[in-house]
This record gives C-alpha cells, sequence and structure tokens, in this order.
C-alpha cells in the first residue's frame, strides 16, 4: 500500500513538474471555457427574455454548463497527457516500476484532480467579477462543485482508459471529440423543456443532463434530482474505472494481447 | 628523345605504343594521359616520366600497385628494354626504340602549331582567312579517314564537301580531320571504342561517350551526354540538346564539326573554324572549394577549408558529429549562403550561380526527406516533374532508377511503410533523376543495416565507374570512407586537420605491424630471422615476436609463408594496421569514434 | 554502341511547378482521413446542435429569422474553413521539420510556388466540404435568401474563406517552423468564433461589452457575409466587408508567409 502510494505520488508530482516548467498545456482547458463563457452568456443572454424560459438569470444559467465544462476539459487534456506518456515509453517505463499499475492512474488522477479544483476556481472568480448573482447557500454550492469534480474524475478515467489502449497522440481526438459532444447534448443553451425533436430526447438520455439540471437548481437554491444526479456521476465514475481497468490490463498485455504481463502470486 | 617506348600488350589498348616524351601519367581517371578504366587502377596511378635516353617509372601510391617484373614498385625507377610493367590488367612492355626504316609519315595529330584560341569569344565574326585559295579547299594534310575509328558499317564515307542527301558532320580538325559523317541515324561520338560510332581516342579531353547527333526532320540535334569537358556549339556550352543550323559549329575536345544540312556545295571560301575559347581552369565535374567560411553568430562552424576534388573521384569527408560536414554540404549545395571564401561546383560559383549549380548536382541529405504519404513512383514524377525532364523520358527513367535500387517490388506502397535502406534507396534514386554531374551524400549509410550499406557502397562505385560522377560523401563511419573513396579529407571543429588517400593519410602515422606469436618450443629466434626479412622489429607482447611491414609489404600471406617455409610453428598471427581513427587520434589528440559532440543547435542545420 | 540516352532537361515552367506541387499537396490531403473527417463531422454536429438548442433566440424580438439553423450555417460554413489552417500549415511543417522542403529548393522550382501550391489541397477539401454543409442545411430546411445565384456566391465566398484560413496556417508554419504552434491555432479560432456574432445578430446583443468585442472581432464580418445570403438576400454591405477582409487577410498573409519562408528556406 505504502509502495503504491508511492507511485501515486510519484506521478502527481511529475505531472505537476511538467506543468510547473511548461503552464502551456494548462493554459487551453481553462480558456475555452471562460471564452465560452463570454460567448454564451455574452450573446445569447437575451434568450431569459423569450416566452418560456424561466430560469433566474441567464449567465447563472450558462455558467454551470460553463463549470462543467472546465472541470472535464482537464480530465480530457489529463487523458491526452497519459496517451502522450504512454506514445513516448514514459509510460511503459512507469508500468516496469509500479507493482500495482492502477497506481500510476491513481497519480494522474490526483494531478487532474487538483488542477480542475483550480480551474473550478478560476472559472467562479470571473463570474461573480461579472456579477453574476447566486442564490444557492453554502451547501448547494458544496453540491456543486462535488458534481463537478465527480465529472473530472469520469472524464479523467474514460481519457485514461482511451489512452491505455491505443498508446498514441492519435487517441487524444478520441478522447476530446466524444466529451465535447456529450457536453453539447445536454440542455446546454437552453432549459431541456424547451428542447424540440431529437436533441430532447438525446439530452433525455444523456447521463450528463441530470447534473446539469440538478447543479442549476443548487445555483437558483432549488435543489432538483440530487439523488439522481450524484447516482448518474457515480455510475458513471464507476463505468469509467472499470474501463480504466481493462484498459490497463491491455496495456499490460503489450501489443498482440499475449499473456498478461502482470507477476501471478505464488500459491505457495 | 628516349631509346625505349612502352607498348601495350595485354589489356584495353593492347597493341598500342607510346613514345613518352613528356610526363605520362597513367591512372582510372579522364585526366590521365593513359586511361585504363579498370577498378583495380587508381585514378592517379603511376607516371611515366623521359629521363634522359630513358624513362622512369613512378609509382603514385596507388591503391593496388605498380610492378614492375613481377615486383611491387616503390619510389621511383628507371626503366629498361625487356622490362615489364604491370597497371591492373594491363601489361606494357619497355622496348628498344628501333631506328627508323622509312621517311616520318605524317603525324597521326593535328599540326604541331593548331591555332591558339583567344582568351574570350571574339567580339566580331570570324574574318575568313587573309587569302582564300582560288580552287575549293583541299582538306589538311592527315592521315585517311581512319576507318577503325568509325563504327558505321555501311555508310559511305567521302573527303569531298558536296553532300548528297543527308545532314552530314564534316570534322575539320582532330585525329579524324577531313572525314565526313552522313547523320541518318544517331551517331555517338566519344572516346571509348566499344560505345562510340565516331572514336576519337587520341583526345583525352573526349569522354567515353561524348555527345550525340540525332537526325531530326531535315536537320539534326546535337546532344551532350554528361561529358567532362562539355559540347560547345558556336563557342557557346551546351547543357541540352541543340538543333543545328547550315554552317553551326560544334567542338568536342579539339575536334572542331562543321554541319553540313541540305544537297549543296560547301563555299570555296569557307572561314576558318572559329576556335572555341578555352575556358580556363574549368573542371566540369570538379569541386572546388577554397577558404570556406561559415558563420552562426559568434560561432564559426567551418572555419576556412580548401579542397579540390577531381572529376570521376569519390571524396570522402570524415569527422565525428558536429565537425562541419553537414554545414558545409549544405553550402556547397547551395541550401545555405557562405559566409566567407569561394566555392565553385563543376565550374558554377554556389553563390552567384545557384541555379546552375542545382542543375549540375544531385543530393541525398542525412536525413532521407521523404513524403509518407506518397509511394516510389509518385515520388519519382515529383522529382522529374521539378528537375524539368521532359515527359515522354520520365517513365522509362522512373522505371530504370526504381529497378536499378531494388525497389520495383515495393513502388507502389507509401514511404510510411518503408524501412529505412528503402528510404535511403529511394533517396539516392530521386538525386539521381536528372543525371548530375556531381552527386553529394550526406552521411548516406548511417542507420543501415550492413547488407543496405554494402548494397549502397555498390551503387556508389558503379556510378563513378560507369557514368563518370563526381561524388562527395560524408561519413562518420572510418570503414565506408577506407572502401568506397579515393581521398579523404577529414574535418574536426569546423577545420581539414588531414587530406589524402586512406593509404597515404594512414602511411603518415606508421605501417603496419605483424605481431607473431610462436607455438611452445619454437624456436623465437629462427621467427624473428624470418620476420627481419620483411621490415624492421619492434617490441612485442610476451613471448610475441613483431615486425614493422616495411613499404612495399602490406599482405600477411607473404610472411606466412615464410614461416611455413621454415616450418615454424606459429600460434598466432596479428596484422595491426593503422586506421583512419589513429589518424584522427594523431592530428587531434582524440578518438573519432566517440569523438561526435552535440551539434551546437545553432551551428548545424536542420 | 550508345546504350541509355542521357536525359536532356527543358525548364520546367511556373504552370508546370504549380500543377506537380498541386498535385502533391491533393494527394497528401486526401490521404488523410482521420484528419479531413473529425473537421468535417465536428461542425456539423455543432450545427445539428445549434440548429435545435438556438431555436429559443428566434422568439427574440428582431430576430431576422424563423429559423435558427439558416442563421447559424453560415457560422458553420466559417467554422469549417478555419480548419484549413491546420491541414495547410501542418502539411508545410512537416516539410520543413522532416527535410522534404530541402529537396523541393535543390530543384529549379521557385520558392514562391513552393510555398503557394501547397494550397491546392486543402482548396479542394475545403470546397467539397463547404457543399456539404450546404446540402446538409439545404435537406434541414436551410432556405438560401438570395436564391441560386446566392448559394454559388456563398460557395465562392466559402472558398476564399478556405484561401484565408490556409494562408494563415501557412504564415504560421513559415514563421513558427513547428507543428505545435500550427495547431494552436485550433483553440485561438474557437476563442474568435464563440467571440464573434456567431450566435445571435451584433444588434441584439445584450451585453455593451460583448457587442464591442464582437464588433472588433473580423470573424464577425466573415459570418455575417455568409449569413446575410442565407438570412437577407443580396447585402451589399455585409457582402463588402467580409469579402474585402477575406480578401486583404488572403494577401497579406500570403505575402507574410512568401517574405518570411523567402528568409528562412535559404538558397543562394
Amino acid at each position: 500500500m505504502t509502495r503504491s502510494l508511492g507511485v501515486t505520488l510519484g506521478v502527481a508530482r511529475r505531472s505537476a513538474g511538467k506543468l510547473a516548467r511548461n503552464p502551456g498545456p494548462a493554459l487551453p482547458p481553462l480558456l475555452i471555457p471562460l471564452f465560452m463563457f463570454a460567448a454564451v452568456s455574452g450573446a445569447l443572454s437575451r434568450v431569459s427574455g423569450t416566452k418560456g424560459f424561466t430560469y433566474y438569470n441567464y449567465t447563472a444559467f450558462a455558467f454551470v454548463f460553463v463549470l462543467y465544462m472546465a472541470a472535464m476539459f482537464v480530465g480530457v487534456f489529463t487523458g491526452i497527457e497519459i496517451a502522450g506518456d504512454y506514445a513516448t515509453g514514459i509510460g511503459a517505463r512507469l508500468m516496469l516500476a509500479a507493482p500495482r499499475r492502477l497506481a500510476i492512474i491513481g497519480g494522474y488522477l490526483l494531478t487532474s484532480f487538483v488542477r480542475a479544483a483550480f480551474s473550478l476556481a478560476v472559472v467562479w472568480a470571473v463570474a461573480l467579477v461579472t456579477g453574476m448573482p447566486v442564490r444557492g447557500g453554502p451547501i448547494d454550492i458544496a453540491g456543486l462543485i462535488a458534481l463537478a469534480l465527480m465529472l473530472n474524475v469520469a472524464t479523467t478515467l474514460y481519457g485514461a482508459g482511451v489512452a491505455l489502449r491505443l498508446q498514441s497522440v492519435g487517441g487524444g481526438v478520441l478522447i476530446f471529440i466524444p466529451v465535447f459532444m456529450v457536453m453539447f447534448l445536454t440542455p446546454a443553451f437552453v432549459p431541456r423543456h424547451l428542447l424540440t425533436g431529437w436533441l430532447n430526447t438525446a439530452t433525455s438520455l444523456n447521463p450528463l443532463t441530470p447534473a446539469m439540471e440538478s447543479g442549476r437548481g443548487f445555483m437558483a437554491d432549488a435543489p432538483f434530482h440530487v439523488v439522481l444526479a450524484f447516482a448518474a456521476n457515480a455510475g458513471l465514475v464507476l463505468l469509467f474505472l472499470v474501463w480504466t481497468i481493462t484498459g490497463m490490463h491491455k496495456a499490460e498485455r503489450g501489443p498482440g494481447g499475449g499473456r498478461s504481463r502482470r507477476p501471478r502470486r505464488s500459491k505457495r | 628523345m628516349s631509346d625505349v617506348t612502352i607498348a601495350i600488350v595485354a589489356g584495353a589498348e593492347s597493341g598500342r605504343e607510346l613514345r613518352v616524351e613528356k610526363s605520362l601519367l597513367v591512372g582510372r581517371g579522364p585526366g590521365s594521359d593513359l586511361v585504363i578504366p579498370e577498378p583495380d587502377v587508381s585514378t592517379r596511378h603511376a607516371r611515366l616520366t623521359p629521363s634522359g635516353s630513358a624513362i622512369s617509372i613512378e609509382d603514385l601510391e596507388s591503391t593496388n600497385g605498380t610492378f614492375i617484373n613481377g615486383e611491387r614498385l616503390t619510389g621511383t625507377r628507371l626503366l629498361q628494354a625487356g622490362d615489364v610493367i604491370q597497371v591492373g590488367t594491363t601489361t606494357l612492355e619497355v622496348r628498344a626504340q628501333k631506328p627508323p626504316a622509312d621517311p616520318p609519315k605524317p603525324p597521326a595529330s593535328p599540326p604541331a602549331d593548331p591555332p591558339k584560341p583567344p582568351a574570350s569569344p571574339p567580339a566580331d565574326p570570324p574574318k575568313p582567312p587573309a587569302s582564300p585559295p582560288a580552287d575549293p579547299p583541299k582538306p589538311p594534310a592527315s592521315p585517311p579517314a581512319d576507318e577503325a575509328r568509325l563504327n558505321l558499317p555501311g555508310l559511305q564515307l567521302t573527303r569531298a564537301r558536296v553532300i548528297p542527301t543527308l545532314p552530314t558532320l564534316v570534322l575539320v580538325t582532330g585525329q579524324l580531320a577531313g572525314t565526313n559523317v552522313p547523320v541518318g541515324e544517331q551517331v555517338v561520338v566519344g572516346r571509348d571504342a566499344a560505345l562510340a560510332d565516331v572514336i576519337l581516342d587520341q583526345d583525352s579531353d573526349v569522354s567515353r561517350r561524348h555527345a550525340t547527333f540525332s537526325p531530326s526532320g531535315d536537320g539534326m540535334t546535337v546532344q551532350d551526354l554528361g561529358s567532362t569537358n562539355g559540347t560547345f556549339v558556336n563557342g557557346q556550352r551546351i547543357t541540352q540538346a541543340v538543333a543545328l543550323a547550315r554552317g553551326d559549329q560544334v567542338q568536342i575536345g579539339e575536334t572542331v564539326i562543321e554541319v553540313l544540312i541540305a544537297a549543296q556545295p560547301v563555299a570555296a571560301a569557307a572561314p576558318a573554324p572559329t576556335p572555341i575559347p578555352e575556358v580556363k581552369g574549368q573542371a566540369p565535374n570538379s569541386i572546388e572549394v577554397k577558404g570556406l567560411v561559415k558563420q552562426f553568430g559568434e560561432h564559426r562552424a567551418v572555419d576556412g577549408i580548401d579542397l579540390f576534388v577531381s572529376p570521376g573521384e569519390i571524396y570522402g569527408f570524415l569527422g565525428p558529429n558536429g565537425a562541419g560536414k553537414s554545414t558545409t554540404v549544405h553550402m556547397l549545395t547551395t541550401l545555405l549562403p557562405v559566409s566567407g571564401g569561394t566555392a565553385r561546383i563543376a565550374g558554377f560559383d554556389v553563390m552567384k550561380q545557384g541555379p546552375q549549380v542545382r542543375s549540375t548536382i544531385g543530393v541525398a541529405l542525412q536525413a532521407a526527406a521523404l513524403d509518407p504519404q506518397l509511394n516510389s513512383w509518385e515520388h519519382m514524377d515529383l522529382q522529374m516533374a521539378l528537375q524539368g525532364v521532359p515527359s515522354s523520358e520520365r517513365k522509362q527513367r522512373r522505371e530504370e532508377l526504381i529497378e536499378r535500387v531494388g525497389l520495383t517490388q515495393r513502388a507502389s506502397r507509401r514511404v510510411s511503410g518503408y524501412s529505412g535502406g528503402m528510404k535511403r534507396r529511394l533517396d539516392l534514386a530521386l538525386a539521381l533523376v536528372h543525371r548530375p554531374r556531381v552527386l553529394f551524400l550526406d552521411e548516406p549509410t548511417t542507420g543501415l543495416d550492413p547488407q543496405s550499406r554494402t548494397a549502397l557502397w555498390e551503387e556508389v562505385s558503379r556510378l563513378v565507374k560507369e557514368e563518370g560522377m563526381t561524388v562527395f560523401l560524408t561519413t562518420q563511419y572510418l570503414e565506408e570512407a577506407d572502401v568506397l573513396a579515393d581521398r579523404v579529407g577529414i574535418i574536426d571543429r569546423g577545420e581539414i586537420v588531414a587530406e589524402g588517400t586512406p593509404a597515404q593519410l594512414k602511411a603518415e602515422i606508421g605501417r603496419p605491424t605483424v605481431e607473431v606469436t610462436p607455438v611452445e618450443g619454437t624456436d623465437s629466434n629462427a621467427v624473428s630471422d624470418v620476420l627481419g626479412r620483411f621490415g624492421e622489429l619492434v617490441s612485442a607482447a610476451h613471448r610475441g615476436v613483431a615486425v614493422r611491414l616495411r613499404p612495399g609489404i602490406d599482405d600477411l600471406a607473404d610472411v606466412v609463408r615464410a614461416l611455413d617455409a621454415q616450418s615454424l610453428k606459429v600460434a598466432n598471427v596479428e596484422l595491426h594496421a593503422p586506421s583512419l581513427d589513429d589518424v584522427f587520434l594523431v592530428k587531434t589528440g582524440r578518438s573519432l569514434e566517440g569523438a561526435g559532440e552535440k551539434p551546437d543547435a545553432a551551428a548545424e542545420p536542420a | 554502341m550508345s546504350t541509355s540516352v542521357a536525359v536532356p532537361r527543358v525548364s520546367s515552367s511556373v504552370a508546370g511547378q504549380v500543377r506537380t506541387i498541386a498535385r502533391r499537396s491533393i494527394a497528401r490531403t486526401l490521404r488523410q482521413p482521420a484528419v479531413i473527417i473529425p473537421n468535417m463531422l465536428f461542425p456539423l454536429f455543432m450545427l445539428a446542435v445549434l440548429s435545435k438548442a438556438g431555436n429559443q433566440a428566434t422568439k427574440i424580438p428582431g430576430f431576422p429569422t424563423k429559423s435558427y439553423i439558416t442563421f447559424v450555417l453560415g457560422a458553420t460554413l466559417v467554422q469549417g474553413a478555419t480548419s484549413a489552417a491546420t491541414l495547410a500549415g501542418g502539411l508545410l511543417a512537416e516539410d520543413i521539420e522532416g527535410g522534404f522542403m530541402n529537396r523541393m529548393l535543390l530543384t529549379p522550382a521557385s520558392k514562391s510556388v513552393l510555398i503557394i501550391a501547397q494550397l491546392a489541397g486543402v482548396l479542394i477539401v475545403g470546397f467539397l466540404q463547404s457543399i456539404i454543409f450546404l446540402l446538409v442545411g439545404l435537406a434541414f430546411g436551410v432556405t438560401v435568401k438570395a436564391g441560386v445565384g446566392g448559394a454559388l456566391v456563398l460557395l465562392a465566398i466559402a472558398l476564399l474563406l478556405v484561401l484565408l484560413f490556409g494562408s494563415i496556417g501557412l504564415f504560421t508554419a513559415a514563421a513558427a517552423g513547428s507543428l505545435a504552434q500550427v495547431q494552436a491555432l485550433t483553440g485561438l479560432f474557437i476563442a474568435l468564433m464563440f467571440l464573434s456574432s456567431m450566435l445571435m445578430p451584433r444588434n441584439l446583443i445584450k451585453h455593451e461589452w460583448f457587442k464591442t468585442i464582437a464588433t472588433y472581432n473580423p470573424f464577425s464580418y466573415l459570418v455575417e457575409a455568409t449569413r446575410s445570403l442565407l438570412v437577407t438576400g443580396w447585402d451589399g454591405q455585409a457582402l463588402a466587408l467580409g469579402i474585402g477582409i477575406a480578401t486583404g487577410g488572403v494577401i497579406l498573409a500570403l505575402f507574410g508567409a512568401v517574405i518570411v519562408l523567402q528568409r528562412t528556406l535559404e538558397r543562394t
């Protein structure tokens, strides 16, 4: 256990050190949501005056989407980092050193979590500076942030699973695009009841939608489907944890899918 | 005048007799007086020099040696009648000069004082002779056309200057002066009897396959075949096929050829052929570098190097990483401007005549720069199109080159699926599409397996031997320089620290040493006596006997045979020959292998 | 007797050089479906989502059309054209980094031709892409207010936009010399797109700060030019501004790329 913790902390330290020396890669997951926030709240705020839109403030409405985007994009870019490490052979080196390989992913997860917390803080600060009204109390806001961080964990695990399977930088596209698409298949710009046709159906089936709506409920001090939201997010975390574990097994087997290279415990 | 002559009794020019009235260079290179085109013959192999009434011979540090009466020649030696000289597979015999029985025949070569060409083309049109003859001009006093030098069976050759039907070449000066050659089909002019139709074998300025004349409609065209010294039409050197008109004058070596087209007599007062101006110092296949400098900021990557590469030579440029090899190549191939000094490739200045340089050279750079999305055919098509190869020639040319580099089976696959060796071979083929005269190879075998490396060496050797190409090769592999290069320049930290043939360079620092370990019970003194015949005894390891071989003895077999002849049993025989690494070590105090430093990012080109 | 004939050389004309390099550019571009397809699918996805999610905006008084998909198709065409930057710039950066540019510099081909003819591939792909976007839009109810002629002009503007962004990509590759810098353009263009009048007409933007940003953002004029043909009909001012900015951008970017590359790609 101690050794695994050491691996986790070692990988996390390395990841953090890389960012400290070269902070460039940290910017896109932070800046894109901020641009989106400016664009959506700036361009579409008049939608709040249309019939059917009953939320208390459009900026606050858009804010939840942007907050989740910030958390999830950190996960996406962490997945891309893992893909890069495996493509260059560093991943293989880590796997040789670590007795329990999942501890490696634990390290990336830890860094992603911390970066996400930082991104969330920045997005919150920007939103408050622009005068966004917040009706929810501290527990509501804590709930919102918890949902965001759970989405960060789920996305990081998804990205890790893809990276472990593909082990190439080209896998970055397969991490980014599905997450992006899933995010936009939520009530991103208007509430679900104002969506029609296939988009309404898609958002209803999207496991991200409960978190989106519940988060807005927290912001408005009107909790909505809280249990469903946390259950859905927990389900996503579990699903992608399995995805990552099976990905690690594939990575251990190496190309060609031979027998697992994991050492077997002696039966004696 | 000497009392002896040299007769070629075996080899390519068997039956020829040479009078050595001035220094005569024997070698493989086209600059030699007696050219022996054999792989065992060095570019500059030996020299025959009149010495009073005798002839002396000097071996010029040839790789495979010059043998006199079966003994390898070292230094200079006076020849006597009856001596037999062996150079490669060519045998020369020294014969006593016979007193002339008949009046001397007119010389086979042009008059002793041919008109000297002016230093620059004349500004005015050529003037007719001061007193034009009243009668139609007689052909110059020269022997009858040597029909052995004309591989044109069935053609009617005349001396008259009235040509019945076909466009005709009139050889006005040179060894076949007075000969008319109708051009009904393609006619090749050259020095090699096996390859040419009109053979100018006594003119060393003529290449083996020099130029072709081809009928074209009612007229004809002339095309230079990549000759060493060029083909000139009306004083202008040609680089592509040129249509000829009546009265045009073509010069090949010393031979001036007048073009006659259509059935009409030539005017009685034909003007004297315009002497083609001699362009001094131009050696079309050569590389001349003087004081070449490349500065990157404060750093001098190349610090004033001089070198000259003769036509048809393979010049090896050897040095560790970061020495300045690639920077030098980039300057010579016009990819980097020069900071100081001059460089001329095939006579063209790299700074002022960049386009001309590029049309003359082929380049395979350090990285086989290929497009992973294209296949070999597409690469070839792209390269030929950009190089201006006519579309009618492209299909044949690309098939020929792809086959030559052994890529036919995989030519339709994209380069992304090629191995390193395959990429290198394609890279070489691309460098050759436009038949360059000078080929630059920048570390061509780096990263290749031994088999691919050997194949590439063979191809480079073939290019030089068969096509007369000049090759400038940079390498950090000693063996490559040793095997391939005629001469080697060793560069370190931007300066040339040593230059010469591999044998010369190694000889500079010492002769090979043979070390013998006798078996238990064998008389070491007896072994020493035997070895002592081969050179100077030197200190050896415990129980061993070592001798530093004297010049002329390089073969271990002789030593072994001598020991065997005395029934001396030995446990081990080793030959320690100096290597180019030893040369580098002596010159720089460092070993070449492992001397590579990380190239300065600002210094070396990407 | 004579063996193989020496190959005579003729000087390759500019037209011939352009043809040769363009052929290669097209082959290279079309052989990278992994790059082309995502660049095509992503804008189509955004079109699909926005066309439904943005419908509420059509209820804003003064909104110029009842069909949000018609409104946003112009922006989709612009967004699609931006991928030409990474495609063209990426191919040029690969040529420079990989040494293939040196190979071409050793031929008689002129440097300007070597650079500009690289655009051939992206122009073909970009043009085909624009046709696909228009056809998909028409299939899902888009109407072209300017008629058939307007549709043709729309495609011509789309081609001009591909040329614009391709030139920007070339300039970036020339100036930066690395693939990473070229790929960073994607994020920049996403940000500029969202900070434009892509989602809402400028006159209906509620927040002055956003309206100012959109007014100074050249992307707004590109979007408005394409949108005008779909929504308004023949709007001379919008067309003139959009075409003018695009043309000016092409000239500047191409000129800049040629100047920079003339210096960086040394050849005597």
